[in-house]
């Protein structure tokens, strides 16, 4: 839900001063501090978990030790089969995450290229272009993800190409609206009378032109794909089990919840903390970049 | 790009431009442009859906005998590709599946030998309500909440707005579906759908209970991103000369509000509602899924899941067909609530 910023114009075409004011105006917005502290909390954790530093093994199961409560031996209590919550929602965390930046890769990059393509070149190249986007918009994307996940089989990869597919249309549509605006500004004119090549014009003219609202799209975006994933994940279309992925384990939680309510709290509030973590950096990115609210 | 042709110049009333007659067939040219590209859009995602189901491994032979589909001589094989009509050429099952369509004849499900038109017709209903359900709460909760916050900017009322605003944002309907299965079991012992599904005809009161907490999981998200819309586009407007001039003539804030600032706010509002229409669309499938509710959504799981072809392409049409009608109807109503895009 978090593409829906999309829609809002986002008036930022003109170039950043430097990277390191962005940083600070970022951090003197609010909503941009607390998602960067989320987001660093999180980040910390998927770290702390691939370093090997969790309470437990994640898979590990102790059938002694099934559904306790959060405890000082597991902070977030164990699961049906004795599994530490704590360390499953750690890995999940780091499930969420790769697979929301691979999908985002994807569709920035396609995106990316085809809002530039369509809004530079316009004519047959955009109608093409504007066409596919608005084809793949009509399938509703998390049916369009269902139909990827099923074809391509269950699997981290999978979902991420699923997720970043769907929201390419998105990326499309947001690219290449400044970019006809910017095609037609003076200097880019000017670049073409001088006679650049039409890649130098593109990479050194165009694209630092909607640099600032991919950075806020791409922002969104993994907010987003983290949403979407999760999804997949909790209706089954994920990483099958024993992987640890958030979906999955709210999933299996609601069913418990009246007995091991920690089974269901911790990993929905993981996934909650990610959403929002980055919807509240990519608003914070967005008001520090607009010069109409920059000083507020 | 309606939107953009509106201008920022407040709503002035009927303008008088060109004769009646010739205005009229503009308009009507401009409808027939538009349903025509309604329907090719419609023509691109049977084309797209056909194709995905066709890529995906795995066939209704396969689908029905599971590994024993491996036991299958050629000869048997080839009459059961013949029976599913899955042994000709692409093009030619794609021409008699859309022929086929044409005539309001979409398949036989493989899984429980129903007719597709018969599937789809006994689960739409339900789909429908819980969307219209849903959008209601969210239209509700979204400009009702929206028009506040904007009313009066920084005040607690409107921070409040804005904490909820993000936490239906941020939560994801399948949490917060989840959580409330979880609480009204826990709590109250209660699960309104454990007794099978009513119909609004059969049993309005149990009808009501069933659709009335997955349409609110549905609608706080759709809410919270119409309130986010309705807040800024009210601010935007409050903004203008022609408000601060109706406040100076000693207009009443509240009509001010209501008659100046959100209907000139409304376009992004429509905008919005459309856009998240169809994430409602989306929506369906997982929360249908949580509160056991036979409606499309899941109709759409299990066949995708059970390589149910003739399903789920049809469940993905109807889909799309929903789709496509709301950006249509929000067309309209783009000139309904703004006089100037009538001409």
């Amino acid at each position: 839900m978090a593409q829906l910023a999309a829609a809002e114009p986002v008036a930022v075409i003109r170039p950043v001063a430097s990277r390191r004011s962005l940083a600070a105006r970022l951090w003197r917005q609010p909503s941009g501090r607390a998602g960067l502290i989320i987001l660093a909390v999180m980040v910390l954790a998927g770290l702390a978990s691939l370093a090997g530093l969790v309470p437990d093994n994640p898979d590990a199961q102790n059938p002694a030790a099934t559904l306790r409560g959060p405890s000082a031996a597991h902070l977030f209590g164990t699961d049906q089969y004795g599994r530490d919550v704590l360390s499953r929602v750690m890995a999940g965390t780091v499930l969420s995450l790769q697979t929301a930046l691979l999908a985002v890769a994807i569709c920035a990059v396609l995106g990316t290229v085809g809002g530039v393509a369509a809004g530079y070149f316009g004519g047959v190249i955009s109608s093409v272009v504007t066409s596919i986007a608005d084809l793949i918009f009509a399938i509703p994307s998390i049916l369009l993800a269902l139909a990827i996940v099923t074809g391509l089989g269950a699997g981290w990869q999978n979902t991420a190409i699923a997720v970043g597919v769907s929201y390419t249309p998105i990326f499309i549509r947001v690219v290449r609206g400044p970019v006809l605006a910017i095609r037609n500004a003076d200097y880019v004119k000017a670049a073409q009378v001088l006679g650049f090549s039409r890649m130098r014009i593109l990479f050194r003219h165009v694209l630092p032109g909607v640099g600032g609202i991919l950075a806020v799209q791409v922002t969104l975006a993994l907010g987003w794909a983290v949403l979407i994933e999760a999804s997949l994940d909790f209706l089954g279309l994920g990483p099958p089990p024993p992987a640890a992925t958030l979906g999955l384990m709210v999933s299996d939680g609601t069913n418990i919840a009246g007995i091991a309510w920690w089974n269901l709290a911790f990993p929905a509030i993981a996934v909650v903390l990610l959403v929002l973590g980055f919807t509240l950096t990519g608003d914070g990115l967005r008001d520090a970049l607009d010069p109409s609210t920059a000083n507020n | 790009m309606t939107v953009e042709q509106a201008g920022a110049r407040p709503l002035a009333g009927r303008l008088p431009t060109g004769s009646a007659g010739r205005r009229g067939r503009a308009l009507a040219l401009r409808i027939v442009a538009r349903v025509g590209k309604a329907v090719l859009t419609l023509v691109g995602v049977a084309i797209i859906v056909f194709l995905v189901l066709r890529i995906l491994p795995g066939n209704q032979i396969t689908a029905s005998l599971g590994v024993n589909a491996g036991l299958l001589t050629k000869a048997q094989y080839a009459d059961l590709a013949h029976f599913y009509g899955i042994g000709k050429p692409l093009p030619q099952q794609f021409a008699q599946w859309a022929g086929a369509l044409l005539h309001g004849n979409m398949g036989v499900s493989d899984q429980s030998g129903r007719t597709v038109t018969s599937l789809i017709g006994a689960a739409l209903p339900v789909t429908l309500e819980l969307a219209v359900a849903a959008m209601l709460i969210g239209l509700v909760v979204g400009v009702g909440a929206g028009a506040i916050a904007a009313a009066a900017p920084g005040r607690p009322a409107d921070r409040a707005a804005r904490v909820v605003a993000l936490a239906g944002l941020g939560v994801p309907s399948f949490v917060i579906g989840s959580g409330l299965v979880a609480l009204l079991a826990a709590v109250f012992h209660y699960f309104p759908s454990s007794e099978g599904f009513a119909s609004l005809a059969s049993d309005p009161w149990l009808n009501i209970q069933q659709i009335f907490w997955p349409a609110l999981t549905l609608g706080l998200g759709i809410g919270a991103a119409i309130l986010r819309t309705t807040r800024g586009a009210m601010l935007d407007v409050a903004e203008q000369g022609f408000v601060r001039a109706a406040r100076g003539r000693g207009l009443q804030p509240r009509l001010v509000i209501i008659k100046h600032v959100l209907r000139n706010a409304m376009i992004p509002i429509l905008t919005m509602s459309g856009i998240q229409f169809g994430y409602l669309l989306g929506g369906t499938v997982v929360v249908e899924q949580i509160f056991v509710l036979p409606g499309l959504g899941r109709l759409l799981l299990t066949s995708v899941t059970e390589a149910d072809y003739a399903t789920a392409q049809g469940v993905t049409l109807v889909f799309a067909l929903g789709f496509i009608l709301v950006n249509l109807l929000t067309d309209v109503l783009y000139a309904v609530v703004d006089p100037r895009l009538r001409s």
